[in-house]
């Protein structure tokens, strides 16, 4: 009974999808590269504002646009980290979530607790949950790859390190809902209407300015190259003479950081923690993920701020009860179109 | 071979069965028509200690816990040698995590529950567990669901339905604004039966009394962005907004609400979930400052209230809570119809409780619970006139008594304004 290990079918799914897609900035004869394709992504988004606010008044297809943004920035930073962890490790982290969990209550221990300034608090929270996700690495992951441990194997880790992570949190915060100290109620008006909380808009732009600065160091640096790199071919990457484990780290560090922002940001903009937030958003991350196409993180960039532009939306329709769920209907209804995703190479025939 | 060991197994299983089956139902009971009963009744408490109505589960806890101990103090008094213990378990405001918690008490020998707090949870526990054992279960959960639900009998509940709450809401919003016809109200709820319920009743009232209803607005307990929510609500500037929600949730809500800069806490009505005092840090003070909110409450005028509240406060824990009354009133009913009974087995106990909570016999406050245990034990029927109203256990088992309370928050405290009485 030697032989090949039939692999389960949902992850037969994942991995052959990001076999089929090439590294970002590769470009073949089929179909656009992504940077052409993301063009068009944001030339659709804008044909879509323009014509909601054709429809339906300027005011309100604004308003719903700001705060689609709101949420579509922490939705992307988380997307993004789970997206990388994915490309790299091929590796689905079912602990993103708790990974926002606990940047957000690293913020609140230093905001709440020893009244630092929010900035300081956010820095902390980033550097936290990047190391965190490092020792996670080097304690869990790294051995268990070491020991030639399954995608399943490794599917139900993550789920157990989820657990003891939010358990973890709630044994010492307790679970009543938590507040950092930031303003959450006043607001500005500007563009004519448009309404957002003072903490939301600096959500929105720290986020954004975040994503830029993602976005350029994988296209840019030597360090993004890699991470594509491995990416693509984790053999061919090691003989071109890359240090696959320092990669990973790195990998890792950066993921865990883009978590530990998200998870302050959501924490502002939302105002009220607990140990269950993270976990509650993670299948909106995954959403965002696969909507995007699994494994790239530029996809999952795109995949978050669409998702959470698309419920807000949605609320100019519909009844905002309907919110989650037009999100993932809009999510299969891609898959249907384009099963790799809106930034994954098109299926090869 | 195989099989005729098994065989051999069954037909001992068989023959201890009845046996087990006997020694169990003996266990729990002695003599019920000697003069000193012996017996040890456990009441179990399941609430929310976590999750959305987290802040209701302490409070509630405790208000059992002192009937535990009044009871205890009655049979003492009386002579009785029954002993009443309590156990807790935690619902997390989650169905599949009450019915756990309902089987965990239940295997520590509950007999008799209180709570939850929510009428899923309460469903959960219904179907997984006390119907087919016929054990009584008194929530808290309000919602007008539960008086269609087939239960067998064994759900009774000491708060008024919110069938009866919507009726007080109404009395609170058509008191500011002078009348109903003509002025609009905006109601926001959170997408459960709690919600939905309160919502559509106070809709379905305030639109026959000639009002206008924008909305209303459900939302999902657990999403991160309410401004569209929000902005719906505040929209066209409403006469009054009505909002039937948990805290937790309506913390993020009420954030929402604030930054739209067109809400104001003084037009606001909100049902018992959210009648908090003081106001918690998850909630922004601003939203609730100025609001009213209803909540069932004592009876006017009488003494039994002020006697509570004595109690209540004296005692060590948490501060008063919606529907910390009706619980204490729960945990009694559930002591005597146990001596009413005299025994400790669930269907004797279910079997008791309509007749001991009136309109008929002798009545007694938990101030004279030694002489009503007395009463019960010269076969006199009594008749318990809870804290939180007369009871009198309807058809459906829900309480006839349907006062409420209207308060005002000022400077972060809950103050009471005035007492209304609502018929069904």
């Amino acid at each position: 009974m030697g032989g090949r290990r039939v692999r389960p079918p949902f992850l037969y799914m994942l991995t052959s999808a990001t076999a089929a897609q090439a590294s970002p900035s590769e470009s073949s004869g089929v179909g656009l590269s992504t940077a052409a394709r993301g063009l068009v992504l944001v030339g659709a988004t804008v044909i879509v504002v323009v014509v909601l606010i054709a429809t339906k008044g300027y005011q309100p297809a604004a308003q719903a646009t700001a705060n689609g943004l709101v949420s579509g920035t922490y939705f992307a930073l988380g997307a993004v980290g789970l997206a990388l962890v994915f490309g790299v490790l091929r590796l689905v982290n079912f602990a993103h979530g708790d990974f926002l969990t606990f940047g957000a209550y690293s913020a609140l221990l230093a905001n709440a607790f020893f009244n630092l300034p929010i900035i300081v608090a956010t820095a902390i929270a980033v550097a936290a949950t990047a190391v965190l996700a490092a020792v996670l690495e080097l304690a869990v992951w790294r051995p268990m790859r070491a020991r030639r441990a399954g995608g399943l194997q490794l599917l139900l880790i993550a789920i157990g390190l989820a657990f003891v992570i939010r358990n973890g949190i709630q044994i010492a915060a307790g679970t009543e809902p938590r507040t950092l100290h930031v303003d959450i109620t006043s607001a500005v008006s500007f563009l004519g209407g448009i309404r957002l909380g003072t903490t939301e808009l600096a959500v929105v732009v720290i986020g954004l300015v975040a994503l830029v600065l993602v976005a350029i160091l994988l296209s840019i640096s030597r360090l993004g190259k890699e991470m594509r790199a491995l990416a693509d071919n984790v053999s061919l990457a090691e003989v071109a003479g890359i240090d696959t484990g320092r990669v990973i780290i790195a990998t890792w560090l950066v993921a865990g950081a883009l978590a530990g922002l998200a998870g302050v940001l959501v924490a502002a903009a939302v105002g009220v923690l607990t140990p269950q937030f993270g976990f509650q958003l993670l299948l909106s991350l995954f959403a965002a993920t696969i909507l995007g196409g699994i494994g790239n993180a530029y996809g999952a960039l795109a995949g978050g701020l669409l998702l959470g532009l698309a419920q807000e939306w949605s609320t100019l329709f519909i009844d905002p009860r309907w919110k989650l769920a037009v999100g993932f209907a809009i999510l299969i209804l891609t898959l249907l179109i384009r099963p790799n995703g809106l930034l994954g190479r098109p299926a090869l025939k | 071979m195989l099989g005729s060991k098994l065989s051999g197994f069954r037909a001992l299983a068989a023959a201890l069965l009845p046996a087990a089956m006997i020694v169990a139902a003996c266990g729990g009971t002695t003599n019920s028509s000697g003069s000193s009963l012996n017996f040890t009744m456990t009441i179990g408490d399941v609430e929310p200690f976590t999750g959305d109505l987290g802040a209701l589960g302490a409070p509630s806890d405790k208000a059992v816990k002192l009937a535990v101990d009044q009871l205890n103090k009655a049979s003492k008094d009386a002579g009785l040698s029954v002993t009443f213990k309590l156990v807790s378990a935690d619902t997390q405001t989650d169905p599949q995590a009450a019915l756990s918690a309902a089987r965990k008490v239940v295997d520590e020998g509950a007999t008799c529950l209180t709570g939850p707090a929510t009428t899923p949870e309460s469903l959960a526990i219904l179907n997984g567990l006390t119907k087919a054992r016929k054990i009584t279960m008194l929530p808290s959960a309000t919602s007008a669901k539960l008086r269609k639900t087939d239960d067998g009998g064994t759900i009774f509940r000491t708060a008024p339905p919110d069938n009866l709450q919507a009726l007080a809401l109404i009395d609170a919003v058509t008191k500011q604004l002078g009348s109903a016809s003509g002025k609009t109200v905006s109601i926001g709820y959170q997408n459960s039966p709690y919600g939905e319920g309160l919502a559509n009743t106070f809709k379905d009232a305030w639109e026959k009394a000639g009002g206008k209803i924008q909305g209303p607005v459900g939302y999902d307990p657990n999403l991160s962005n309410y401004n569209a929510e929000a902005g719906k609500i505040v929209a066209n500037n409403p006469d009054a907004y009505v909002f039937a929600d948990f805290p937790d949730t309506f913390g993020k809500v009420a954030a929402a609400l604030l930054r739209t800069g067109k809400f104001d806490a003084n037009k606001l009505f909100v049902s018992d979930a959210l009648a908090v005092s003081p106001i918690p840090s998850s909630i922004p003070a601003a939203a609730l400052n100025g609001a009213h909110a209803t909540n069932a409450g004592s009876p006017i005028g009488t003494a039994v209230a002020a006697d509570f509240d004595k109690l209540y406060t004296g005692a060590p824990g948490p501060g008063r809570y919606a529907l910390d009354d009706n619980m204490f009133d729960a945990g009694i009913l559930c002591g005597l119809a146990a001596i009413a009974a005299g025994s400790n087995d669930p269907a004797a106990i279910n079997g008791q409780m309509r007749k001991i909570s009136g309109p008929n016999g002798k009545e007694f406050t938990f101030t004279k619970l030694a002489d009503a245990v007395k009463a019960l034990r010269a076969g006199t029927q009594i008749h318990y006139m809870g804290v939180s109203g007369a009871i009198n256990f309807d058809a459906s088992g829900d309480t006839s008594t349907g006062t409420f309370d209207i308060s005002t928050w000022k400077n972060g405290q809950l103050v009471l304004d005035r007492k209304v009485d609502t018929k069904p």
